[in-house]
């Protein structure tokens, strides 16, 4: 059995996206042969590294959730500066800190255990003016 | 009358309607579901029908029965033979189930038809909010259906300044209207301040703003529009159909649904009729947020500005244009596939006056929506129909 993880685990790895030569769409995860935006059908993709800096465009708060999940758990809408769009975990922030064009950055965390081994995965955090050091 | 060949504008009269008492019927199977509802329309044919004479069925339903086909219908009905289609188009799964068989009829391929909608939601203990699965990384990373259609809130509150009592408004006006509703699911009034008290499911969104898990089942009946007068004498005929499909990841703001905007454009074409003409309409309130957003999408509002139209009173059940006078899905409930089938049923009644306590006076056109979730964003399927006297 393939986890489903495995089959867009660079894109998911690595945040890479693919952007639509015809029009600019950027998609992501995944790349096909057609773009969703202007229809150019084949479309030219070129494979272009998203930038881990977006913003929020939405977000709610969950509280009813299946057991697996940390509840409340703040999930958001984020577009990253490339415009792809995507759905995030929200961390290290606070119900009043939240609002709509909060600017975000991807940070790579233990998305949960699947038969004994940690699969990471991006989650948000609020873009702190700190300069990472990169011994870090 | 002279008609585009395209256009399904007059082609088609319902001829019969009915459903059962929606709620959670862990008494019935989806196949007693499906047999009552269907008894039901044939008994309010004015003039009678027999079963022979349905020539075709479809059957909407989102959950698999029988394996995925529609022959769940014909063990419930008794239908066999006769071609049965089962069709499953997300929240929008009834409508289409309803916009294939007219398309079928209006071409003159069948006199009379049957459509039928049902789902059973009540047999999944966890309902859909068990579906969010965090391993599915790319479905959603575990945003539940509330969670949906809370980022639009979000979105929409934030970008038009409105307060969640601006949207709870919404989930008042549907649960009063329900209380007189004899097929609502939750017949019970709520205040405004219960709305926004109630505990979040997924912030913004309270239990109120939330539609109950229910079970359903509801049949309509139609034919090609010159035999409508064998049937009855005062049928109901499809003036305009329209369906189309979107996803937020093309991009776009999260205050409007474009698959609605989209669908509507294409009814009111048909029909030949603009927002401003429409008297009553039966609109998708899956959530309180959705049926403000869809006020704007289908031009009953400008952006922005739906809240006003509860304000005003204009779509109470005693206002100018009543907005779902059977309590929506926020009080009727959701079976997914009976939804859209049971909007046509209450708007049915409603043009032949025997909509009883919700009857909205002397309406001459009405309108039906659903806007459903679809690859994990809401807003990917967005379906319209326009029914006149
Ligand atoms: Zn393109």
């Amino acid at each position: 059995m393939t986890p489903e993880h495995w089959r867009l685990r660079r894109a998911n790895d690595r945040l890479i996206g693919f952007k639509c030569r015809s029009c600019g769409w950027v998609s992501f995860p995944e790349r096909r042969k057609t773009c969703k935006r202007c229809r150019a059908a084949p479309a030219q993709f070129e494979e272009i590294q998203l930038s881990p800096y977006g913003k929020v465009l939405s977000y709610v708060i969950q509280q009813r959730l299946p057991e697996e999940f940390e509840s409340p758990l703040a999930v958001a809408v984020i577009e990253l500066e490339e415009g792809a769009r995507l759905y995030g975990h929200l961390v290290e922030t606070s119900a009043e800190e939240l609002h709509v064009g909060l600017e975000v950055e991807a940070d790579y965390r233990v998305m949960y255990r699947d038969e004994g081994l940690n699969v990471y995965s991006y989650k948000f955090a609020p873009r702190r003016n700190v300069a990472h050091d990169p011994a870090d | 009358m002279t008609q585009p060949t395209n256009s399904l504008r007059g082609r088609v009269a319902i001829i019969g309607a009915g459903m059962i008492d929606f709620g959670e019927l862990f008494s019935m199977s989806l196949e007693e579901m499906i047999e009552q509802a269907y008894l039901n329309a044939l008994a309010s044919v004015d003039k009678g029908l027999d079963a022979g004479e349905i020539e075709a069925a479809w059957l909407g339903t989102v959950y698999p029965a029988m394996g995925n086909t529609g022959l769940v219908l014909a063990h419930a009905t008794g239908l066999f033979d006769i071609p049965v289609t089962r069709v499953e188009n997300a929240c929008a799964t009834g409508s289409d189930a309803f916009r294939n068989a007219s398309m079928a009829v209006a071409a003159g391929i069948y006199d009379v038809a049957l459509v039928v909608g049902a789902e059973k939601m009540r047999d999944e203990p966890g309902g859909l909010i068990a579906r969010s699965a965090l391993k599915k990384l790319w479905l959603g990373r575990g945003v539940t259906m509330p969670a949906y259609f809370g980022l639009r809130a979000t979105a929409y509150m934030e970008r038009y300044g409105v307060g969640r009592e601006g949207i709870a408004a919404v989930s008042v006006k549907n649960h009063a209207n329900g209380v007189k509703y004899p097929h609502a699911h939750l017949r019970i009034n709520c205040s405004l301040d219960e709305v926004l008290k109630a505990p979040y499911v997924s912030y913004p969104l309270g239990l109120y703003d939330c539609c109950p898990v229910t079970d359903g089942a509801a049949a309509l009946l139609i034919c090609r529009a010159e035999l409508a007068q064998r049937y009855t004498d005062s049928p109901v005929y499809l003036l305009g159909s329209g369906l189309a499909t979107d996803s937020f990841v093309r991009g776009g703001d999260l205050t409007s649904f474009k698959a609605t905007q989209e669908a509507a454009r294409q009814a009111y074409e048909m029909a030949g009729l603009g927002p401003e003409q429409i008297n009553v309409a039966e609109i998708h309130d899956c959530f309180s947020i959705t049926e403000l957003i869809s006020y704007e999408d289908l031009g009953f509002a400008p952006a922005g500005r739906g809240a006003e139209l509860l304000e005003a009173g204009t779509v109470m059940l005693e206002g100018e244009r009543p907005i779902n006078p059977s309590g929506g899905l926020l009080s009727k409930g959701h079976p997914l596939g009976a939804t859209g089938v049971a909007q046509l049923v209450e708007l049915y009644e409603q043009l032949r006056g025997q909509a009883g306590a919700v009857q909205v006076k002397e309406p001459q056109f009405a309108l039906q929506h659903n806007i459903g979730i679809g690859r994990w964003a809401t807003g990917s399927v967005g379906c319209v129909h326009i029914l006149g006297r």
